[in-house]
């Protein structure tokens, strides 16, 4: 039965072309609007770390108070003092802690013909590979012990290690660091998180992530200052990196991995408490003001997903709407004007079902083909969003298997929710009445 | 005239729906676009902001030295290098440039001793840059004097301490001194808050690094200018050039600093004019993707009403065919149909109308998208009723073309 009302609705295009093309083409183009929109929507807004998220929580702790801040502002700063830092890793409060930076340095190839070139690194603790499940290639990640040495140790990513050893094993061999040679431990597989939801602070989130790791006590004993920013709201900062460690600046990132809300509960207490420690040595003179968001809330907190993403969608989908008002429109015209087939088709002893089917299944099959066009002209925008606006669109901006049904489903659905009325419209048309105008 | 619209009231009475989709249809695109075009307008504004500098003419180089720190001596070197290349005006080292993205901020007050955000009378962008600053961004002195060699501090950038004399842009002058002058008053700087810093000349317009990201006047228009020299194991210069020698100039400006030492890293070399390209992408692709939208919005209502009025023409061709036998001339009949999408449209558009304004208010308050202005909204209705009527033209003509015998034809 399907196959005959789909050779009908076949039949009923080509006897109107041109409405039926209208139709279709305005289908596409909503399709089209809404899902390039919405894609870059659901990349900005995905779960980085799905299995996870719930589970790491970012540290903030007020070390400036009301006055280091403009009034009615009461959130404290997104990273930590040196001492604050340093403080909360050693009391082993949380499953597993991090603090760390970015620095950057310059590479210098042993093979001397190729150019020294710089690169982006993130000073951490060791805890940062476990907490943040980075997966490892070669190697491992250095440990608590290898940190207490001061070892000159690095851990490269799966990029860095392709442009210097060709993507070999290459732990154990050396990497020649600004002034320095430092051993390699260990190579990362590709890894790249969208956001980069453990560093979102200087507005890169979408971007590449960093080229190599440091542990955190050797890039501080070798006074590498951060590549990012240095909130020094809270006090001076004096001239010489000691000055910085032991300023009220705040230029490091804290993470805690804390399974169970029971867990997470007790560091919270923990962190006040540690807050009202300070208020009672005379270091701070505020109350305990302190934050523990885990990575959905602190996404949202730092405001991520741009507000523009989803004003997108909502003016791509207003766009979508009036779409399908004007295809109802033509739909409808399209089924009164048939009213002489319906009605001599009811006369031959098609059921009023019947003709409501043969209407629905034709605005099904409208809708597929709009999904379709729909989908071509979204690559089409995707792809034309990529090379326009490289540095902005370029990782994001790309389709997967879900949105490509998402789309299809969208138009067809969408058809039919519009072709209900026009649908319904047709089977009540009284045959007498059809025949007797002839 | 009201003879003409009671039947074409009485015939759209009866395709009620069709006529009602046509009206929301019209009502929504009219919302739509009058508030995508105020996001368009107002974007575009954003991104014409000029940055007070002479930026088709200034490139910024940075390098990084790949061994050792760098030194005063290394730096003049590199700078009297650099001025010595035919077709550059001038040379700087800086901290960093106008669109960058990220600088060095400090608060500024009139009260020593002011360390905390909230003792703050301004805050500002900071520009570390020695008395070829001014002559380097092309930027213009509108009051007082430029540095001199002696009121240069060798010092850090970042932090203070701070040098005794500063040049500040209008905007920080007059949120600092509303009623006065701010020409030779002393303000403090929150990293060095005892010190007082003499303002010794005010240029009409800098902008900071991270003016792109914000419309806040506060944050985007205020700059200080303080003679502080920094040598470190990076550095960063700005070069002005002859106009329309920067392709030119950009290559030998880079050979001579490869000249002075070759031991360095160099980034790209950055023509302010693609800084401020990259700076604003965002902002241009949202203003582009929007005029996308409402072109394709346009023209999709537009194929909706030639859709849905052939459709209509279509269905009376008896009754035309009637009203032609009975002596109704073509222009007539072109008037009827004209008449009856001129009616929609205007229904369409007076409720459009309200639509809008409710649109706009929840995307002001949500998005803070700006008010809609009234006359944008009328041009924007005058535009859909014009697109309208263009629509029903071509359906309206072949509905001329209909002859009398049409009436005598069972259909």
């Amino acid at each position: 039965m399907v196959t005959y009302y789909l050779r009908l609705a076949l039949v009923s295009f080509r006897r109107n072309p041109m409405l039926t093309a209208l139709m279709v083409v305005a289908i596409g183009l909503g399709v089209a609007m809404t899902m390039t929109a919405y894609t870059i929507l659901y990349v900005m807004a995905r779960d980085p770390i799905p299995q996870k998220s719930g589970q790491l929580y970012a540290v903030q702790l007020d070390n400036g108070g009301p006055r280091s801040r403009k009034a009615g502002d009461d959130e404290p700063p997104t990273q930590l003092t040196h001492r604050d830092a340093m403080a909360l890793l050693a009391s082993h409060e949380a499953r597993h802690q991090v603090a760390m930076y970015q620095v950057s340095a310059t590479v210098t190839p042993a093979d001397r013909s190729l150019k020294p070139f710089s690169i982006a690194a993130r000073a951490t603790s060791p805890d940062f590979f476990r907490m943040f499940d980075v997966p490892m290639r070669y190697g491992h990640a250095w440990d608590a012990s290898d940190d207490a040495t001061g070892a000159a140790l690095i851990v490269l990513s799966k990029s860095l290690n392709e442009r210097l050893f060709g993507g070999a094993d290459s732990v154990g061999k050396s990497v020649y660091l600004n002034d320095a040679s430092y051993r390699v431990v260990g190579v990362i597989d590709a890894w790249d998180p969208k956001p980069r939801y453990y560093d979102v602070i200087n507005g890169q989130d979408f971007e590449e992530g960093e080229d190599a790791f440091l542990p955190l006590t050797l890039t501080i004993g070798k006074q590498m200052s951060t590549s990012e920013y240095e909130f020094c709201d809270a006090g001076p900062r004096g001239e010489t990196f000691d000055d910085l460690i032991r300023s009220e600046c705040v230029w490091l990132q804290f993470w805690a991995e804390l399974p169970t809300s029971a867990e997470a509960e007790a560091y919270r207490r923990f962190l006040t408490n540690y807050a009202r420690d300070q208020e009672q040595a005379g270091r701070f003179a505020w109350k305990p003001n302190v934050r523990l968001r885990n990575v959905r809330d602190w996404l949202v907190a730092q405001k991520v997903v741009p507000n523009d993403a989803r004003l997108s969608v909502l003016v791509a989908f207003s766009f979508f709407v009036v779409c399908l008002v004007g295809a109802l429109g033509l739909m409808l015209a399209k089924s009164l004007e048939r009213a002489g087939e319906f009605g001599l088709r009811r006369a031959l002893g098609a059921s009023g079902r019947n003709i409501f089917a043969q209407a629905i299944i034709e605005s099904g099959v409208v809708g597929l083909l709009g999904g379709m066009l729909g989908l071509f002209l979204t690559v089409l925008a995707l792809w034309a969003l990529r090379t326009l606006f490289p540095v902005g669109m370029g990782r994001i901006a790309s389709m997967d298997a879900s949105l490509l049904a998402t789309t299809l489903a969208l138009a067809t659905v969408a058809t039919l929710v519009a072709g209900f009325y026009p649908a319904w419209r047709a089977m009540r048309i009284a045959p007498a009445l059809q025949l007797k105008v002839g | 005239m009201s003879m003409e619209v009671a039947p074409i009231l009485a015939a759209l009475r009866r395709s009620k729906i069709g006529a009602l989709l046509v009206v929301i249809q019209v009502a929504l695109t009219l919302a739509i676009i009058s508030n995508v075009i105020s996001i368009v307008g107002e974007r575009t504004a954003l991104l014409r902001r000029p940055t007070g500098t002479d930026e088709h003419n200034l490139f910024a180089i940075g390098f990084r030295l790949t061994s050792g720190s760098g030194s005063k001596a290394a730096l003049d070197t590199d700078l009297s290098r650099v001025r010595a290349v035919p077709g550059v005006v001038d040379a700087v080292a800086t901290n960093t440039y106008p669109l960058r993205g990220s600088g060095w901020s400090e608060g500024a007050s009139l009260l020593p001793g002011a360390s905390n955000q909230r003792d703050q009378n301004a805050q500002t962008a900071v520009y570390a840059m020695d008395q070829h600053g001014i002559g380097t961004l092309g930027l213009h002195l509108l009051a007082g004097r430029n540095f001199t060699p002696e009121d240069v501090l060798q010092g850090n950038f970042n932090a203070g301490p701070m040098p005794g004399v500063a040049i500040v842009s209008r905007a920080l002058a007059r949120q600092l001194f509303p009623r006065g002058k701010a020409l030779g008053k002393p303000i403090y700087l929150s990293s060095d808050a005892a010190k007082p810093v003499a303002i010794i000349g005010v240029v009409e317009r800098l902008q900071s690094p991270v003016a792109a990201g914000t419309i806040d006047k506060a944050v985007s228009e205020n700059s200080i200018i303080v003679p502080i020299a920094s040598a470190g194991p990076g550095g960063l210069l700005m070069v002005r050039v002859k106009p329309g020698s920067l392709d030119a100039t950009m290559p030998e400006v880079k050979k001579a600093l490869i000249a002075s030492n070759p031991e360095r890293i160099f980034g790209r070399l950055r023509p302010l004019d693609e800084i401020r390209s990259t700076a604003y992408e965002k902002d241009r692709s949202m203003a582009i993707a929007l005029g996308v939208v409402c072109c394709v919005l346009v023209l999709v209502t537009a194929l909706g009403i030639v859709g849905l009025t052939s459709f209509w023409v279509a269905r009376r061709k008896r009754q035309i065919g009637i009203r032609r036998a009975l002596g109704a001339t073509r222009a007539a009949i072109v008037r009827y149909f004209l008449i009856e999408n001129a009616l929609l449209c205007l229904a369409g558009v007076l409720f459009g109308t309200v639509v809008a304004r409710g649109l706009n208010i929840w995307l002001w308050s949500h998005y803070g998208v700006g008010r809609l202005p009234a006359w944008e909204l009328f041009l924007c209705a005058l535009v859909v009723i014009l697109l309208g009527q263009g629509a029903a033209v071509f359906p309206s003509l072949r509905a001329a073309k209909v002859e009398p015998t049409q009436a005598l034809r069972s259909v």
